[in-house]
């Protein structure tokens, strides 16, 4: 089960590079919207670019971060059942939903692939300002981020079966996602809220 | 390609939806499965192309930069010990008094809540720092753990909100006017929420005992300097908003760089606190955005297959006296909010009620507030609560589930209480945004 | 509900119908709703879907191309970063200053078939144009000539936001959404938006009452309907020619609603002023940068660019 586990390392450490990467948007798009105000109010000069590339930068951060959130296990899910059931079951009912995200996923990233291949077909541009940048680059972001995640649904889907079927492996991420006790958890959370506050991850903010 | 009935199509969509949340999908898969399935069977030619259109227009739309601006500017706030800092303010001016700790804790949550745009911020922190203060002061645990739990669930109702946002953007709303409708009756119900404790506390001085550590006045007026900061912040950003010197998107930026300024200042901003707070916004925003996606996809579907109709169809068949029917729709998000993310809840109702709303001629920032207020029940009503799980995962062992599930109970109730108020007199919520724009 | 059911049955075709209007003109979409279901003894059902509701407007080609909805109502402008022609056939400044001129330029059969063959190679039937209605500025301060809009930031978009840069006037984009707490708080100083029906739905005369009109162009947009080609094919020739004569129905309704609301509007609800010959004599001129940029685009735009000069020569206004 080496082979398992050197491949689940090597799927999660490249969601984990993506996230770690393009983390780094949230302060670009800060920068970009201070350098606005402080050109329209300090020197009177609005930009042009400034609320087109912001809202670039806010869509292509989001939907690759949704391949980091899966890798942390951060997608809300509902625990009333499911979180009450045994592992195994439980893990024999992500079967279900990874393979049902798996075919999903596949239907959406051929439609990624044509509708970003159409946008550079016409060199497509935004007519919103007078800025008019071209929208392939964006567009073209989709399909990377849809297949990103879609490597990442594999390898919940590769550990959904082995613990389903009852297969011993070493799961590199099994490290992180202790359930944590919720005292020490309490003790802990000021330097390490993310992990024990895990229930959403939504807006432990 | 089939042919169903409307009512049909919705009672497959969104059974089939439960199911698969039941069997513990994420909530964005689920949504996506059922929107595709839905899609290829029934809607013809073009319907799996919806897919493709609700993620660009998720993607490309101004006011939602805001999103990862406020959630960004909130997890600075929290990592820089302003609560902490607020919570002793809150001691030494007002723990003497009996619940004294209580009312600090609601007036904690309402400034945080002014600051972040997401609701849990202060449930959590407040969780890690006044839960335990308050227990050892000999505070009623019911009492101390529903107070965090509602109180940190203003995030939503008080501007900034995340919530508005979104909604704004479904509904075309204006984020400025959301914003400046949400501030009263966000205030109203911290209000609502000290007068309770206040009573609670006079009629029994056991649940809230008064702290025996004594301070000095000149200690007490020192302590007033916590609130510079949270002020400066609070004031720039809403006013940046409301005073219409920038655009909401610009002013979270204002407020997410403001937040980098002051954790500098307090010399508690650090590399790994700058990492973990962009890892935890792109953690966040990652399930934000494929909520969002698959959440649009799926209500598209179901507006696409003329399903939308049925719920107006309803409405003019049933004649039901207008008032009724939003009545209904605040009933209706309160099932709802025991069971969904309020997220879901709002991008699947909002495209359907917001069209009858304005039929009805009602103001959709009305029914903004009231969508907003039914969600402060939703994080509190289990078995599915936000701040349920959050109190859970941070509270001491002897607080059982059951414990938490009680101490909810009578906020809910507060909660309701003001939700009627603002049904009832919709001046509390339009009377700022008429005052102002 | 229940009628929906029963009387969806297996020779009943659905159109899904989206418009880029909100709910301005649900009545006039209900008329051509029901004159369609008539007239095909309910053969043909408009499923009719108002803006965003499914698609957002600037996507609305690419949604009738692949079939997501079966015919379209929209606006050039908007998609003109996927259709080249879209820009021009909406209305360039200085490009035309009647409906009738309008009308008549791109009623001529050049141009007819440069617009169907512009949408045919976006995948799409074109099924003929809507004209809309005045185009003009409004502001919270009166103004009397261009140099006084020198310290206002205007909302305006593309086009026209080109020309007015080329005298100094900033000019901002702003969703339409915004407008009405933009111009109330001071983050714009005015909007060029649409006529004078439209700026009193957005409620914006309650912070800016100085309408001024700009003689720059109108109609200040023109409307294009759409198709999907297979949905078109499978309609016999009977109905198509219904649903085609009900669409010039609904066309003609909705430029009538715009146009005689703008007429008979209210003198005491805005200010109404116009700018100096000279002015508009100006922008029409500072407008040519802007042609030659579309007219570049391909040569398509190149031929429609032609017609409207050779309009406006013989108009007299170049
Ligand atoms: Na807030
Ligand atoms: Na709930």
């Amino acid at each position: 089960m080496q082979i398992v586990t050197r491949y689940l390392v090597i799927q999660d450490g490249l969601s984990e590079f993506l996230g770690q990467v393009i983390s780094w948007l949230t302060l670009a798009m800060i920068g970009v919207l201070m350098f606005e105000i402080v050109a329209r109010y300090f020197f009177n000069s609005p930009t042009i670019w400034a609320h087109e590339t912001g809202t670039m930068l806010y869509g292509g951060f989001c939907i690759l971060a949704g391949v980091y959130t899966l890798r942390h296990q951060g997608h809300v899910r509902s625990e009333v059942i499911w979180g009450a059931l045994p592992p195994r079951v439980r893990a024999g009912l992500d079967v279900v939903t990874f393979s049902l995200a798996l075919v999903v996923l596949a239907i959406f990233l051929k439609l990624a692939i044509a509708f970003a291949a159409d946008s550079w077909a016409v060199r497509e541009f935004s007519n919103k300002s007078i800025w008019q940048p071209p929208l392939y680059p964006i567009k073209t972001v989709i399909p990377v981020a849809v297949g990103l995640l879609l490597l990442q649904v594999l390898a919940e889907l590769v550990r959904a079966v082995l613990t389903a079927l009852g297969i011993a492996y070493d799961d590199p991420r099994r490290a992180e996602d202790e359930p944590a006790d919720p005292v020490l958890a309490a003790e802990a959370l000021p330097d390490q809220p993310t992990e024990s506050t895990k229930p959403t991850g939504k807006d432990n903010a | 390609m089939l042919d169903l009935d409307p009512l049909v199509i919705t009672l497959i969509m969104f059974a089939s939806m439960l199911v698969l949340m039941a069997i513990g999908s994420p909530l964005s898969f689920a949504l996506l499965t059922c929107g595709a399935v839905m899609a290829y069977l029934v809607y013809g030619d073009g319907g799996l192309d919806l897919l493709i259109t609700s993620t660009f227009s998720s993607m490309d739309n101004f006011l939602l930069v805001a999103l990862p601006m406020f959630i960004f500017m909130g997890l600075v706030l929290q990592r820089s010990g302003l609560t902490d800092d607020l919570f002793s303010m809150m001691h030494k001016l007002m723990g003497q008094w009996p619940g004294g700790l209580g009312i600090g804790t609601v007036i904690i949550c309402a400034l945080i809540a002014a600051m972040a745009g997401v609701s849990g911020a202060a449930t959590v922190s407040l969780g890690i720092i006044a839960l335990p203060s308050m227990l050892k002061h000999g505070y009623d645990k019911r009492l101390v753990t529903g107070t965090i739990m509602a109180g940190g669930a203003l995030g939503f109702l008080i501007p900034p909100s995340v919530l508005m946002i979104i909604y704004a953007f479904l509904s075309r709303d204006s984020v400025g006017k959301l914003f400046a409708a949400g501030l009263v009756p966000g205030l109203m119900l911290a209000t609502i929420y000290i007068a309770y404790i206040l009573i609670r506390c006079r009629i029994d001085p056991r649940m809230g005992p008064p702290a025996t550590e004594t301070y000095s006045a000149m200690e007490k007026l020192a302590s007033l300097r916590f609130l510079i900061a949270p002020g400066l912040l609070i004031t720039t950003v809403l006013g940046c908003i409301i005073g219409g010197v920038t655009s909401p998107s610009e002013a979270s930026a204002i407020g997410a760089f403001g937040a980098l300024v002051i954790a500098a200042l307090q010399r508690r901003l650090s590399m790994d606190m700058l990492k973990y707070v962009m890892l935890s916004t792109t953690k966040i925003m990652g399930m934000l955005m494929w909520i969002a996606l698959a959440a649009v996809f799926f209500s598209k579907i179901y507006v696409g297959l003329g399903a939308g109709q049925i719920v107006t169809e309803l409405v003019e068949d049933n004649d039901l006296a207008p008032i009724w029917v939003i009545i209904t729709m605040l009933a209706t998000y309160f099932i709802l909010g025991m069971f969904l993310d309020d997220f879901a809840i709002l991008f699947i109702t909002i495209p359907l009620f917001v069209p009858i709303v304005k039929d009805l001629g009602y103001d959709t920032t009305w029914f903004a507030v009231l969508f907003v207020l039914s969600m402060q029940s939703a994080y509190l009503t289990p078995p599915f609560g936000y701040n349920l799980f959050y109190m859970r995962s941070v509270a001491p062992k002897d607080i059982t589930i059951g414990d938490i599930y009680w101490s909810a109970i009578p906020f809910v109730i507060l909660q309701i209480f003001g939700l009627a108020l603002v049904v009832a007199f919709p001046q509390i919520a339009m009377w700022l945004p008429g005052l102002l724009f | 509900a229940a009628c929906l059911g029963a009387a969806a049955s297996a020779d009943t075709v659905r159109l899904r119908f989206h418009t880029y209007f909100g709910t301005e003109i649900d009545d006039i979409a209900k008329e051509f709703r029901d004159a369609v279901k008539d007239r095909t003894d309910g053969e043909v059902r408009i499923q009719y879907f108002r803006g965003g509701e499914l698609v957002p407007s600037d996507q609305l080609v690419d949604a009738v191309a692949k079939g997501t909805i079966d015919m379209a109502h929209g606006v050039g402008s908007y998609w003109s970063g996927q259709v080249d022609i879209g820009n021009i056939e909406t209305g360039l400044p200085g490009a035309w200053t009647t409906i009738e001129e309008a009308k008549e330029v791109l009623g001529r059969p050049e141009a007819q078939a440069l617009l169907t063959e512009a949408y045919a190679e976006a995948g799409t039937v074109f099924l003929g144009k809507s004209y809309g209605s005045d185009y003009d500025l409004l502001t919270k301060e009166p103004i009397t000539s261009l140099d006084d809009l020198k310290n206002f930031k205007i909302r305006a978009t593309s086009n026209v936001a080109k020309v007015l840069q080329q005298f100094d006037i900033p000019t901002v984009s702003l969703p339409g959404q915004e407008l009405y707490v933009g111009l109330s708080t001071g983050v714009i100083d005015g909007v060029i938006y649409g006529s004078a029906v439209d700026y009193h739905h957005l409620k914006l005369n309650e912070s800016a009452k100085h309408y001024t009109r700009l003689n720059m162009l109108t109609p200040g947009w023109t409307e294009t309907y759409l198709a999907n080609p297979d949905t078109w094919a499978k309609l016999s020739d009977e109905q198509r020619t219904i649903v085609e004569e009900e669409l010039a129905n609904f066309a003609a309704n909705v430029e009538a609603w715009l146009n005689d609301g703008n007429k008979s509007f209210p003198d005491d609800i805005f200010e109404f002023s116009t700018l100096p010959a000279e002015d508009t004599k100006a922008l029409t001129e500072a407008a040519q940068s802007v042609w030659a940029e579309e007219a570049g685009r391909s040569e398509r735009n190149q031929k429609l660019i032609d017609l409207i000069v050779a309009n406006a020569k013989a108009q007299g206004r170049l």
